[in-house]
């Protein structure tokens, strides 16, 4: 592939610099052009004012002419050669009514008159045949002199040029005058005509209107007749005006004007044309005309600049549009012949090229022609081959390349025969090995595609393959690892999904779509053949809390851990959910599991602790109760029974010698009951001191508290023989002052209940232990008990034997009872009537286990 | 031989008619100002209410009951421990209760003895020959801090 070589620096700067030397040179043909072009307009338009100056000069000429010829008419006439012999009036009207009828046909003779040889009026018809006029002295008249002085039939043209007049000038008029001689050849007067000279102007105007601005007439003194501006006009009759005359403002030009009759000039930025013309000319063969010097005119033309700029406007702007586009047409042909030029040199640049980037190529190459056999090689494809180029170019290919299959070890197809045989691009077979020149065995994957000309000849096969042993190795490290994390996906109890988040137009995530699910899922969700399937298809009031925290994760990437209710579901779940792949694709992996049940545990554990926070709470209140109540007992209950017996004494005391047996003796019943009223309440009060007191756990030597409890009971069985069996006991948990009281009950019923017994056998020991706990006991072989009576053992005033056999409360088996189960343990008794009976508790070791519950 | 009184406080008559008999049968000379409750035993003592006039002469002994309407012992005990003009007279608590609490916040007030009262008669009236003697007759002059009775 042929590339066109990155723009430098220097290659921009050269084509700028190229495109500005034609910008220039174009630029400047045009202008040269352009200037030529102006100038030809110049000449045609001087050539066609020159012309029509020309015409013009003559229009004027052609135009006075027929006043010469009425002049000779009139100066020659009979009637006037009458009066002048008779001077008659009659002669004189023939006269007057033949310039009456010169002046009437004509509207240019402004005054038809004769003056005599002094100057003075003979007669004068006004414009119009008006003869009414005052006849006076007109010898001061323009031309009179001159006119006098010529011969017969000469006529003299006096200066266009206005009338003087006592009031300032009058109109512009050119005179013709004649001198009339009479029949004796005297002269006798001068007759004249006044041509009006505006009627000239004003028909040299009227031939082209369009140009009028053009039209210039110079007298023969340089002054203006008409000007570009009419306050210039008349300067020779006009003072004030004579420094705008020509020949002030522009003596140059007005010296030429009077040496050349005709020609033109470029003058003030515009084009001058003129031409002389005379008033009138020399007849020739007709009578003989002399005519004054001055009496001549310049007609001229003058095309201003702006004119001249107006008409070169149209040109100026053909070529300002020409000009960019000749100067872009430049541009776009040094671009063009640059382009080219470079795309040359890269072309052949990349043909130099294309050897060196095959040797670069990091894949083998390897080229033949249409009939296989090797024309190229890269380097790599030299290394892996075995082969150099020089040894291998022209042998066919398969003497090169010689691959068999992997695994059956049996010779590969080469796809260069089959690239060549079908024209297509061809892949290699998997699992190919190939054999270098040396023996040695890589396994490679390659690929055949046709070298074909333009026209789609197949010139011969290009070879690509490359070594895979390091692909193969990780690819094969990959699969094991897949094949690990399938093993896991499959196996593990946590449900396990790939999820594609769905957004709406908001970007806001609103569903999401299962890809992927592990056998798990289904236990675990409750969700059935998910895959393919949104989660709106299966709840579409889902609680929008999942769809944003899976999107929040799919967005930020972020990994999240929550649990949440799914009430759609019914289902409680523990959720892991980590962004999985590519960001863009927005996929969650989730790994899950159904919390309901150990969540809904919970909460009834929390509720049962609750519940329980406010039995607490109400027992506590009950204990205070309790409490008070006790406490009114201790006051209020024996008050009274200390009057009875207070008051049985003092009537004893005060009845001294007057009472009877009998009397004596019901007062002593009275006492003795009242006593035992009182021991039981103090045995009461004992055993709700024991429930409220507060329990104080330490390590308890129990041989003490044996040893103790047993001093304690000697006096009592002074003349009593006993076998006590006292084997060393553990060490426990428990508060030392509750459990002397315990084995205080439990010696002191085991020694009552021995009384009948000789001798009594009381064994304190232990047997094991029951679930962590030491198990204690109190064996007597008293007078036993009836086992169906067992349970009402440790009640409250509760009592197996009549109290005239054996004393008690009924309070003492109920206060172990109630220590007992306050550390935590439980009491039982196991007897037989007369045959002894077995107290048994447990207690914690004081080496390990919990301490025990409080209750 | 002129004896200081003894100032008994008990709700109970039967409990300050036994105590009177008690006395008497072992011969206590001492006079004996009995009063039913806490308040009154506050007046009597700062002379003041229904006892205003009485004359400026203080118990040698006041025998209190803990458990008396209006103000109980232990309210009588703290406000006479708790000033010094009255500190100095001997309070003996007499009480039914064994409960731990009352004998423990006695003592913490600063009373002089602690007595139960005995369900027997014969101990009750030996214990207050101990009172009556110890506190009316030997204790009289004293007047100060004493210790209670073995």
């Amino acid at each position: 592939m042929l590339s066109y070589p990155a723009e430098s620096k220097p290659a921009w700067l050269r084509l700028i610099g190229l495109t500005l030397a034609a910008s220039v040179l174009v630029g400047g043909l045009c202008g040269l052009l352009y200037q030529r072009e102006l100038a030809g307009i110049e000449r045609r338009l001087g050539d066609r004012e020159e012309a029509r100056v020309g015409q013009l000069a003559f229009q004027l000429q052609r135009d006075l002419e027929p006043a010469a010829d009425d002049l000779q008419i009139l100066a020659q006439g009979a009637g006037l050669q009458a009066y002048l012999v008779s001077g008659l009036a009659a002669d004189r009207e023939r006269v007057l009514r033949g310039a009456t009828y010169f002046s009437q046909r004509r509207e240019d003779y402004y005054r038809i008159g004769f003056l005599d040889e002094h100057g003075r009026e003979v007669l004068r018809v006004d414009q119009g045949g008006r003869v009414d006029g005052q006849l006076g002295d007109r010898s001061g008249d323009p031309g009179f002199g001159p006119a006098l002085a010529l011969g017969p039939g000469e006529i003299h043209v006096a200066r266009f040029a206005l009338e003087q007049g006592g009031a300032g000038p009058g109109p512009a008029l050119v005179r013709f005058s004649t001198p009339v001689f009479d029949a004796a050849g005297r002269r006798r007067g001068v007759y004249y005509i006044d041509y009006l000279g505006d009627n000239v102007l004003a028909r040299l105007v009227g031939s082209a209107p369009q140009l009028a601005h053009r039209l210039r007439l110079l007298d023969a003194g340089g002054h203006w007749l008409k000007a570009g501006d009419p306050a210039h006009e008349w300067g020779a009759q006009r003072p004030e005006r004579a420094g705008y005359a020509l020949a002030r403002t522009d003596p140059a030009l007005w010296q030429q004007l009077l040496r050349e009759p005709q020609g033109r000039v470029r003058r003030e930025g515009g084009l001058f044309s003129w031409q002389r013309v005379a008033l009138l000319e020399p007849r020739r063969g007709g009578p003989a005309r002399r005519v004054a010097e001055d009496s001549f005119l310049f007609v001229a033309s003058q095309v201003s600049a702006e004119e001249l700029a107006r008409l070169s406007a149209g040109l100026r702007q053909i070529f300002l549009v020409v000009t960019p586009g000749l100067l872009l047409l430049a541009g776009g042909c040094v671009w063009f012949v640059d382009a080219r030029r470079r795309f040359e040199r890269a072309l052949r640049r990349s043909e130099e090229s294309l050897a060196v980037t095959l040797q670069s190529i990091g894949d083998a190459v390897l080229a033949t022609d249409v009939a296989g056999r090797i024309t190229r090689m890269n380097a790599v494809a030299e290394q892996l081959t075995g082969w150099r180029l020089d040894e291998a170019r022209g042998r066919p290919i398969a003497e090169v390349f010689r691959i068999i299959h992997e695994e059956t070890r049996t010779a590969a197809p080469i796809p260069v025969d089959a690239v060549l045989a079908t024209g297509q691009i061809k892949g290699l077979a998997n699992h190919t090995a190939l054999i270098a020149r040396d023996g040695r065995e890589r396994p490679i994957a390659d690929s055949a595609a046709p070298i074909r000309a333009r026209d789609g000849r197949v010139l011969g096969v290009v070879l690509v393959f490359r070594d895979v042993t390091a692909e193969r190795d990780a690819e094969r490290a990959l699969r094991t690892s897949e094949a690990r994390y399938r093993t896991l996906f499959e196996s593990i109890d946590e449900g396990f999904c790939v999820i594609e988040l769905i957004f709406d137009d908001a970007g806001r995530p609103v569903d999401y779509r299962f890809l992927e699910v592990n056998p798990s899922f289904e236990k675990q969700s409750g969700l059935t053949g998910a895959v393919g399937r949104r989660m709106r298809e299966f709840a579409p009031n889902l609680e929008a809390h999942w769809f944003e925290a899976f999107g929040r994760i799919a967005l930020t990437g972020e990994p999240a851990r929550f649990q949440n209710r799914a009430e759609p579901l019914g289902r409680i779940y523990d959720v892991y959910g980590f962004r999985f792949g590519d960001p863009a694709r927005r996929q969650v992996a989730i790994l899950f599991s159904d919390i309901t049940r150990s969540k809904e545990a919970e909460e009834r554990i929390v509720r049962l602790n609750t519940d329980l926070r406010v039995r607490a709470q109400e027992l506590e209140a009950a204990n205070k109760e309790l409490e008070s109540f006790s406490y009114s007992v201790s006051h209020d209950l024996r008050a009274p029974l200390r009057h009875v017996q207070g008051y049985v004494e003092l009537l004893t005391r005060e009845a001294q010698g007057q009472l009877s047996d009998k009397a004596r003796r019901f007062l002593q019943t009275i006492t003795d009951a009242s006593r035992e009223m009182g021991v039981l309440i103090d045995h009461l009060l004992e055993f709700s001191r024991m429930s409220r007191a507060t329990l104080r756990e330490e390590v308890v030597d129990l041989d003490a508290v044996v040893r103790e409890v047993r001093a304690g009971l000697e006096l009592a069985l002074r003349d009593r023989p006993v076998e006590w069996r006292c084997p060393p006991l553990p060490r426990v948990r428990g508060d030392p002052v509750m459990l002397r009281q315990v084995y205080t009950n439990l010696v002191g019923n085991a020694v009552k209940y021995t009384r009948p017994r000789t001798p009594a056998v009381i064994e304190v020991g232990h047997a094991g232990t029951e679930q962590g706990r030491l198990v204690l006991f109190v064996r007597d072989n008293g007078v036993g008990f009836d086992m169906r009576h067992a349970e009402k053992l440790f009640g409250v005033f509760q009592r197996l034997h009549r109290a005239d056999e054996f004393e008690g409360s009924g309070i003492g088996l109920a206060n172990v009872q109630r220590i007992v189960t306050r550390h935590g343990g439980r009491v039982w008794a196991e007897a037989r009537p007369g045959e002894g009976a077995t107290f048994s508790f447990t207690l914690a070791p004081a080496e390990s286990g919990p301490p025990a519950p409080a209750t | 031989m002129k004896t200081g009184h003894i100032l008994l406080v008990d709700d109970s008559p039967r409990d300050i008619e036994m105590a009177l008999e008690a006395f008497a049968h072992h011969r206590v000379g001492n006079p004996i100002v009995t009063l039913r409750d806490g308040v009154e035993a506050l007046d009597y003592l700062y002379r003041r209410g229904d006892y205003a006039g009485r004359p400026d002469e203080a118990p040698v002994v006041v025998l209190l009951d803990l458990k008396m309407p209006r103000l109980d012992g232990l309210g009588v005990l703290r406000q006479v421990k708790g000033d010094p003009k009255l500190r100095t007279i001997p309070v003996v608590v007499m009480t039914s209760s064994r409960e731990e609490s009352d004998v423990v916040g006695s003592y913490r007030l600063g009373v002089n003895a602690y007595v139960v009262k005995p369900l027997d008669f014969q101990q009750f009236v030996a214990a207050m020959q101990v009172l009556g003697t110890f506190w009316g007759v030997l204790n009289e002059t004293s007047r100060g801090p004493a210790q209670p009775p073995p």
